[in-house]
C-alpha cells in the first residue's frame, strides 16, 4: 500500500490538513483511478453504516437490560438506593425510547421509502430461513435417533432454498452415563453455508442436545473472491 | 454520579451492541460480548473518569474482552458458529433482495479482516469516531490507526470489487477472522 493510497483514505475520512488536502486534490485532478477509488471509499462508508442499521434498532437483550435495573449487579456497586429494585426498572426506559426514536427517524431519512420495501423482502426471506432452520433441527434429531454411524441422512428444505445432510460419526457414553453422538452437518440455508461437527447427547426426555460445536471445513480460509 | 453514568450506558447500549456484533461477526456472539462488556463496565464503573468519553471507555472494554477471547483461544461456541453463518454464500439469491446480498457479503468480508483492522474500521466508519478518537479508544498511536484503517478499507474495497467482477486482484488474508477450530479436528 502506497502512502498516496493511505492519504486518499484519510482524505475520504476528512482527516487531512489543508496542505495534504491540496496534494490529494491535485492527484484526483490527474488520476481517474484515484477518483474511482475515492468514490468507492465514500460509498463503502455509507454501505458499512447501512449494513449495521438493523443492529441498532433491534430490541436489546432482556438480560443485558436486567443488569441495569438494580439489585443484580455485584462487585463494585452497592445494591440498594434509588436505582435498585422495581423503582429502578423505570428509569432507563426514557433513555432507550429517546435513543430509538432518534435512530428510527434518522434511519428513515437516510434510506427513504425504498428501504421499507426491501425490509419486507428481508422479513419474508428471514421467515423462510427460520422455517428451514427448524426443519434442519428436526432432521438432526431424527438422524441422531435413528441413523447408524457413518450413514448420511439427506435433507431438502420445504422452501426449496435450503438443503443439507447429517452424518452421525460415532456413539459413546460419558462418565455420567449419558449417551452421546458425534455428528457432521453440512447445509446451505438460503445464502448461508454451514459446515460443522458437533457432539450431541441424549437427554432423559429423549431429545438430543448439542453440547459442543466446531466448524469443520475451514470455510473462512477460502478466497473471498470465490463468493 | 454512578447512577447517572449507568443511565448513560443504557442510552449507549444500541451503539455498543452494534460494535460488539461487528467485532464478533455475529448477532448471538455480539450479544454475548455485549453482556460481558456491561458486566465488566458496571463492576469497574468507579474506574471511569467523569469527563472522559463514556462510549470510548465501553468500546475499549468490549474490544479488550474480545481480544482476551482470541488470545486465550477459548472460542465460545457462538463466536465461531456466527462467523461461519456470516460467510458470504454462493450467490443463489434470485429471490432475495440485492441489498441483502450486499450486506451479507460486506459483513462476511468484514469478519475476515484481521481483528486489529476490523476494530479500527468499525470505530471510524460505523461509529463515526475520528482517527484521534479511535486512537484514544484503542490506546494506539494515531499513525497506527491511520495505516490500519487504510489497509482495512482498501482490502475491503478490493474484495467487494473482486466479487462484483470489477478489476484488480484481491489480497487474501484469513488470519484474525474467527480463530480456527482447535479440538475435534480430523476425520473420525
Amino acid at each position: 500500500m502506497t502512502l498516496e493510497r493511505e492519504r486518499l483514505v484519510a482524505y475520504a475520512d476528512g482527516e487531512l490538513n489543508a496542505v495534504e488536502r491540496l496534494e490529494i486534490e491535485a492527484l484526483l485532478e490527474s488520476d481517474p483511478e484515484a477518483r474511482e477509488d475515492l468514490e468507492a471509499l465514500q460509498q463503502q462508508r455509507s454501505d458499512l453504516t447501512a449494513a449495521f442499521a438493523t443492529d441498532l434498532v433491534e430490541p436489546l437483550p432482556e438480560r443485558t437490560l436486567g443488569l441495569f435495573s438494580g439489585g443484580l449487579v455485584s462487585g463494585g456497586l452497592v445494591s440498594g438506593g434509588p436505582g435498585s429494585g422495581l423503582a429502578g426498572l423505570a428509569w432507563w426506559k426514557p433513555a432507550i425510547a429517546a435513543g430509538l426514536a432518534a435512530l428510527v427517524f434518522g434511519g428513515a431519512a437516510a434510506f427513504g421509502v425504498a428501504e421499507l420495501r426491501t425490509d419486507q423482502l428481508i422479513a419474508r426471506y428471514e421467515a423462510e430461513r427460520s422455517a428451514d432452520r427448524a426443519e434442519l433441527a428436526v432432521m438432526v434429531q431424527q438422524a441422531l435417533e435413528n441413523s447408524p454411524s457413518g450413514q448420511a441422512v439427506q435433507w431438502g428444505g420445504e422452501s426449496g432454498q435450503s438443503a443439507g445432510e447429517v452424518t452421525p460419526l460415532r456413539t459413546f457414553q460419558t462418565a455420567e452415563g449419558d449417551w452421546c453422538r458425534e455428528y457432521r452437518a453440512k447445509a446451505r440455508i438460503g445464502l448461508e453455508v454451514l459446515a460443522r461437527r458437533a457432539i450431541a447427547c441424549r437427554t432423559t426426555s429423549g431429545t438430543w442436545e448439542t453440547r459442543i460445536e466446531r466448524d469443520q471445513e475451514h470455510p473462512l480460509e477460502q478466497a473471498p473472491s470465490n463468493a | 454520579m454512578e447512577q447517572r453514568a449507568r443511565a448513560e450506558i443504557v442510552a449507549l447500549l444500541p451503539r455498543l451492541r452494534r460494535f460488539t456484533r461487528g467485532l464478533t461477526g455475529g448477532a448471538e456472539a455480539g450479544d454475548e460480548l455485549l453482556q460481558a462488556t456491561c458486566e465488566r463496565a458496571l463492576t469497574n464503573l468507579h474506574q471511569w473518569q467523569p469527563g472522559s468519553r463514556l462510549d470510548s471507555w465501553l468500546f475499549r472494554i468490549a474490544r479488550n474482552l474480545f481480544l482476551n477471547e482470541i488470545r486465550a483461544n477459548k472460542v465460545r461456541r457462538g463466536y465461531l458458529r456466527d462467523a461461519v453463518e456470516m460467510m458470504p454464500g454462493a450467490e443463489q439469491g434470485q429471490r432475495v433482495a440485492e441489498e441483502r446480498i450486499a450486506v451479507t457479503r460486506l459483513r462476511g468480508f468484514l469478519a475476515r479482516l484481521p481483528e486489529e483492522q476490523r476494530s479500527v474500521l468499525l470505530l471510524v466508519c460505523v461509529e463515526g469516531q475520528s482517527y484521534a478518537e479511535a486512537a484514544n479508544t484503542l490506546e494506539l498511536p494515531i499513525g497506527t490507526v491511520t495505516s490500519r484503517l487504510a489497509r482495512a478499507r482498501l482490502t475491503l474495497k478490493d474484495w467487494m470489487e473482486a466479487g462484483s467482477g470489477k478489476s484488480r486482484p484481491s489480497p487474501v488474508r484469513s488470519e484474525g477472522a474467527a480463530p480456527g477450530p482447535d479440538s475435534m479436528k480430523g476425520e473420525g
